[in-house]
């Protein structure tokens, strides 16, 4: 098992009464990428904020690096970049004046900002006030500033929300390249799956403050291999229920005939039984569940 | 923090480029001096024998009685809410608190700012003053300012009290500032107060509230005046501190931080 970078131990978090995180734990090893999921509300911003000392911690235990956090906070601090919600920036400073202000506090070398810059695509805006920006250009900023210490570890809370599909693309790209060239450990939040599992090594699903998965993205995808059905458009759907009911799960949905199978050979017996019932079949289509349908399984219980 | 301290407070003073804080500081500290001078220039059958004998330390005290009273408790009002708001607007605030700075640092670095924008109120203010009487000179030349000196020293020792009164105002509403997100709060909060001295100006615990210490420590010594100048100084420099500690404690151990 690789070393954590961030270890949550039994984190439980109330808003007043309510309770936001429930004894959640969380590994992240060094090196990874690791997707953090759940719908809007699910809790995790007020994770990340934890992580970050930029709420009190309540019970449980959180480590970076190795040491608790609470009593390492500035040591912590010194190798984390952080991108919490929407991007932090000064829209009144250029791009340039921005990472200076941050530089300052980092206390690093004035020619990282250009390097920086240029990691970011935003060399050609370095002169140019923030409040002109698109959000792509600030989110891109905004990354910039996470990188200015050349830290190890990055902390991303849904760093492509608001982007066009370009903007996506580019970020996640973006994330990729620092995990791989630049060998940072990055925790990435998002609520969409299907982007997560573009980019990630290792996923935690949460849903109303609990943790319902954790591990390398490939369990995930073992997880979904049993999850694969045939869409199918019939001249007589009840007919088409009656031949299938039992030997196979079939449901209606929308007028379609969604049915469950285990290997290809099984569409083949599908599609053969309902021919021999003289049951017209206008349209077939094989369907693997997605990542997003599992999810939303998980997350429904 | 002691090695960051300074590159965090040069950090702080780069935030406020390009915002209303230099506007307002040039703004508070022309306002009065601009005023004095058009009423000095059009009604020189009034002030030409008040201002004979002593023509820079009267024209000072005319623009300091409403400077130390209304304009710079104001100013401090307004200061130290732009210069927090910087943060709140932007939504930066938990980029700050995310990055390696501890949280003493955080919060004076922030404060030396508001403070050097006082003194720059007080330097500019003194600056415009100069540069009124001269104004008025040239438009009435039977004005004396140009054959006379400068009364440096009496003006420095004006300025140093009036300063000592007005820093307990600068704690507090610094802290307001910081506590709450909305401007409006320390805004409206800190105007009432104002407001409310002013009112109370001749009542005999006076000297126990900080809004008008800045006023009081202008008048100090003249007739039929509340408090005297060590009891209003030592009052001022208590509130400053126990108002700056207060604060640091109150932000210190807020449960949410950006």
């Amino acid at each position: 098992m690789q070393l954590p970078i961030i270890q949550v131990d039994h984190v439980t978090h109330r808003f007043g009464k309510q309770i936001v995180l429930d004894d959640i734990s969380m590994y992240i090893p060094k090196g990874s990428i690791y997707g953090f999921l759940g719908p809007n509300g699910a809790g995790k911003t007020t994770t990340l904020r934890l992580i970050l000392g930029l709420l009190q911690k309540q019970s449980g235990t959180i480590s970076l690096f190795g040491n608790e956090f609470k009593s390492h906070r500035i040591a912590a601090l010194k190798k984390t970049g952080s991108l919490i919600e929407q991007p932090s920036l000064y829209l009144h400073l250029s791009a340039k004046e921005n990472l200076e202000v941050f530089r300052l506090s980092y206390q690093c070398e004035r020619k990282r900002i250009a390097e920086v810059l240029d990691i970011a695509g935003l060399t050609d805006a370095a002169n140019k006030k923030v409040k002109a920006f698109s959000l792509g250009m600030k989110q891109r900023l905004a990354l910039a500033i996470t990188l200015l210490h050349d830290p190890e570890l990055l902390i991303l809370d849904e760093p492509t929300n608001g982007l066009d599909p370009n903007g996506i693309i580019e970020t996640r790209d973006l994330i990729k390249q620092l995990n791989t060239e630049h060998r940072k450990t990055i925790l990435v939040s998002s609520h969409l799956l299907s982007e997560i599992e573009k980019m990630v090594t290792d996923v935690a699903i949460i849903h109303k403050g609990k943790i319902l998965f954790e591990g390398e993205l490939q369990e995930l995808q073992k997880a979904r291999s049993g999850h694969s059905f045939i869409e199918m458009e019939v001249d007589d759907t009840g007919k088409a229920m009656q031949v299938l009911t039992g030997k196979f799960s079939v449901q209606l949905i929308n007028s379609k005939l969604t049915i469950g199978f285990g290997n290809k050979e099984q569409v083949a017996i599908i599609n053969a039984m309902l021919v021999q019932q003289e049951i017209k079949i206008y349209h077939l289509t094989v369907r693997q569940d997605d990542l997003e349908n599992l999810f939303i399984q998980i997350i429904s219980g | 923090m002691k090695n960051n301290f300074l590159p965090n407070t040069k950090s702080e003073f780069l935030k406020t480029k390009r915002t209303a804080a230099i506007w307002l500081v040039l703004l508070a500290a022309a306002f009065l001096p601009a005023i004095n001078a058009l009423i000095l220039i059009y009604r020189p059958d009034v002030f030409v024998s008040r201002l004979h004998n002593n023509p820079w330390l009267i024209l000072f005290y005319m623009i300091w009685k409403n400077g130390a009273a209304i304009i710079l408790p104001i100013f401090v009002i307004l200061i130290c809410s732009i210069i927090v708001q910087i943060e709140y607007k932007n939504n930066t605030w938990k980029q700050v608190y995310a990055s390696p700075r501890t949280y003493s640092d955080i919060f004076f670095s922030k404060f030396v700012i508001v403070q050097v924008f006082v003194i720059s109120f007080f330097v500019l203010f003194t600056f415009f003053t100069i540069i009124s009487g001269y104004v008025v000179n040239l438009f009435q030349s039977s004005y004396l300012f140009s054959s006379h000196p400068f009364r440096f020293k009496a003006m420095l020792i004006v300025i140093s009290r009036v300063y000592a009164g007005i820093l307990g105002v600068t704690a507090i509403q610094y802290w307001l500032s910081m506590r709450f997100k909305n401007f409006i709060v320390p805004l409206s909060i800190g105007i009432s107060l104002l407001i409310a001295g002013l009112i109370l100006t001749d009542w005999e615990k006076i000297v126990y509230y900080p809004y008008v210490y800045s006023l009081h420590l202008f008048f100090v010594g003249a007739p039929g005046h509340t408090g005297t100048l060590t009891l209003l100084l030592v009052n001022s420099f208590t509130c400053f501190i126990v108002a700056v500690f207060a604060g640091w404690m109150d932000i210190n151990n807020l449960k949410e931080k950006g």
